[in-house]
């Protein structure tokens, strides 16, 4: 879970990032493709889409990462839950992307070094931490929708895809 | 009528509880998470909401005793996950967080039990405590620079002379207009100096009247490989002051080589060599804190603060000063030297206002003593592409003598003069 400090942090670094977010996603997609050339079929070759959404996925997460612990008791509609939701991305990419289990440490790896160069000094220390943390249970919550089987309702996409996303 | 809508069901050999307490725990509706045995039947109930559990039953328990057992039976074979429908209008008060809880939970559960888990349980307790075990095969430092990695000579050893930069968060404080008359003032005293503009807009060119400057290859050419830096430094009227220019970078270039150009490693060995502890190196750099003005800074040897003397200045201040002192604190080498105030007009309050804030918000000593009045004289030096002293062939502007009193608190700051003047006293004639 995020501390405060983390929350702070990602919200600060996400500030920071925002303004340079066509070349974030630019160098996230060169670092995957040159670590692992063989994921680049994976993704259509033009990936202007792709780019728009990996941002806003990031953005949604951030936003919904970050809400004060005094309001725990609001709800939220299913479709801005960050575990529905990412739970549906990650059906998702296992069904219709064939996305492995293993492709996640490489993709952690290129969204790593991608934010490394972004933020500089500012990625170090507690922000890195933040970041981890997200990028593991992001990924985990993937991981655990490949690996269910889904007895609801919540099959393909429902609506489950972040607000305002393209 | 509380309805529950399934939302998943997964295998006990393919999730442990600890992960997927966690990964519900990132969603803010009201989950349920229910543990089964072989039969399908329910074998405990844990409810959260927000990232807090806020209730758990097992078959003879309730609350924390509940949750502890459901995490440490290992008779469970699966998990499926509802929300009830309608949440309730109001919750009972959460036992705790799920990461407080599974942290107690490490810790109170036998160790049998948790062995038990076949190890899957305690793959995902680390991600409780700890930042994630982060499955992420990240490539060695070595490969992400090793083209840098053989141009730099690093280590205490190979600064052969003092380099420093001015820098700023903030755009347009004055920068290049401080670096270009402090390193005049520097050079008529007789120091030699090396002007380095690190501003891929190009302070420095901009300027100085004539296409000299502008047009010639710089640090951005010598930093890409077209060309030596002896090459690109330009001389100037005054013998002791030469001025390396940004050269051309456009931005095409800048994307395609930001790890080189955000690595201060390469900027160490492109501005080590051009110093010496006869020749002092001044380094003009982009506002910002980050990437390029990051990499230059810390290759730098000692770091100005400027601040100009407006009510916002002194609120991005901070920033600068503690990205300063982590580099300090880092490993790196750059010392902050000071502060210097920039545009400050005696005859406003705001202004002065801030300059008083300044002394009272840092320690003794780190703002300059000499600061640097905001002057008409600059803006026709600019329009006419000089450095201020250079303003009027007959007269020096009455401002330009500040710079002589800034190369002198400046030397003193980086101890210049204990290089340079090594305890010989100067003779007249």
């Amino acid at each position: 879970m995020l501390t405060e400090e983390h929350k702070q942090a990602l919200r600060r670094s996400w500030r920071l990032l925002t303004p340079l977010g066509e070349t974030v996603s630019e160098l996230f997609y060169r670092r995957l493709f040159e670590l692992r050339p063989d994921l680049r079929p994976l993704f259509p070759s033009d990936l202007e889409a792709q780019k728009r959404k990996l941002l806003a996925m990031l953005a949604f997460a951030v936003k919904s990462l970050d809400w004060p612990v005094e309001e725990w008791e609001h709800d939220v509609e299913p479709e801005d839950d960050l575990f529905l939701v990412v739970l549906a991305l990650g059906r998702r990419h296992r069904n219709l992307y064939k996305v492995e289990d293993e492709h996640y440490g490489p993709v952690g790896a290129a969204l790593v070094w991608t934010l490394e160069q972004g933020l500089g000094q500012a990625f170090e220390g507690v922000t890195k931490e933040a970041w981890l943390k997200v990028y593991g249970m992001l990924s985990t919550t993937m991981k655990v929708a490949s690996a269910a089987d889904f007895v609801g309702s919540l099959g393909e996409p429902v609506g489950i895809a972040p607000k305002g996303s393209p | 009528m509380t309805e529950l809508i399934p939302v998943l069901k997964c295998e006990r050999q393919f999730v442990s509880p600890v992960d997927l307490l966690q990964v519900v725990g990132i969603g803010r509706q009201y989950f349920c998470v229910q543990s089964e045995s072989g039969e399908g039947r329910v074998l405990g109930s844990i409810w959260i909401k927000s990232g807090f559990v806020v209730g758990a039953e097992s078959e003879k328990l309730t609350g924390r005793h509940a949750l502890f057992s459901i995490l440490s039976d290992t008779s469970v074979v699966a998990f499926s996950v509802y929300r009830p429908q309608p949440s309730p209008t109001k919750y009972p008060a959460p036992l705790g967080s799920i990461a407080e809880l599974l942290l107690e939970a490490a810790e109170l559960v036998p160790a049998a039990a948790v062995a038990a888990e076949a190890g899957r349980a305690q793959a995902g307790l680390r991600l409780a405590p700890a930042p994630p075990p982060a499955p992420l095969d990240l490539p060695p430092p070595a490969a992400l620079g090793s083209r840098s990695a053989q141009l730099a000579r690093t280590g205490p050893e190979a600064v052969r002379g003092k380099i420093v930069a001015f820098a700023s968060a903030k755009g347009g404080v004055g920068k290049t207009t401080l670096a270009l008359n402090i390193a005049l003032a520097f050079a008529e005293s007789g120091q030699s100096v090396l002007l380095v503009d690190a501003d891929p807009l190009g302070g420095i060119g901009h300027s100085l009247a004539g296409e000299e400057a502008r047009r010639a290859p710089g640090t951005y050419d010598v930093l890409l490989g077209r060309c030596g830096p002896r090459d690109a430094v330009l001389p100037t009227r005054v013998p002791a002051l030469k001025i390396l220019p940004a050269g051309a970078l456009c931005s095409r270039e800048a994307l395609d080589n930001l790890q080189r150009l955000t690595d201060s490693k390469v900027w160490r060995a492109l501005l080590e060599p051009l110093s010496d502890p006869a020749r002092l190196v001044i380094v003009d750099l982009p506002a910002g804190l980050y990437g390029i003005p990051n990499a230059v800074l810390r290759a730098c040897t000692h770091a100005f603060a400027i601040l100009e003397a407006e009510p916002l200045a002194l609120r991005v201040l901070p920033q600068l000063l503690q990205s300063l002192e982590e580099r300090e604190g880092g490993g790196s080498r750059t010392v902050l030297a000071g502060v210097i105030l920039n545009s400050v007009q005696f005859r406003t309050g705001a202004s002065v206002g801030v300059v008083q804030g300044a002394w009272a918000s840092f320690a003794q000593g780190v703002v300059l003593e000499t600061t640097v009045p905001r002057d008409t004289a600059f803006l026709d030096a600019s329009a006419a592409g000089v450095p201020v002293a250079f303003l009027d062939r007959a007269k020096r502007p009455p401002v330009a003598s500040v710079f002589r009193h800034l190369a002198d608190d400046i030397a003193g700051r980086i101890g210049l003069n204990e290089v340079m003047a090594a305890g010989e006293p100067r003779r007249l004639i």
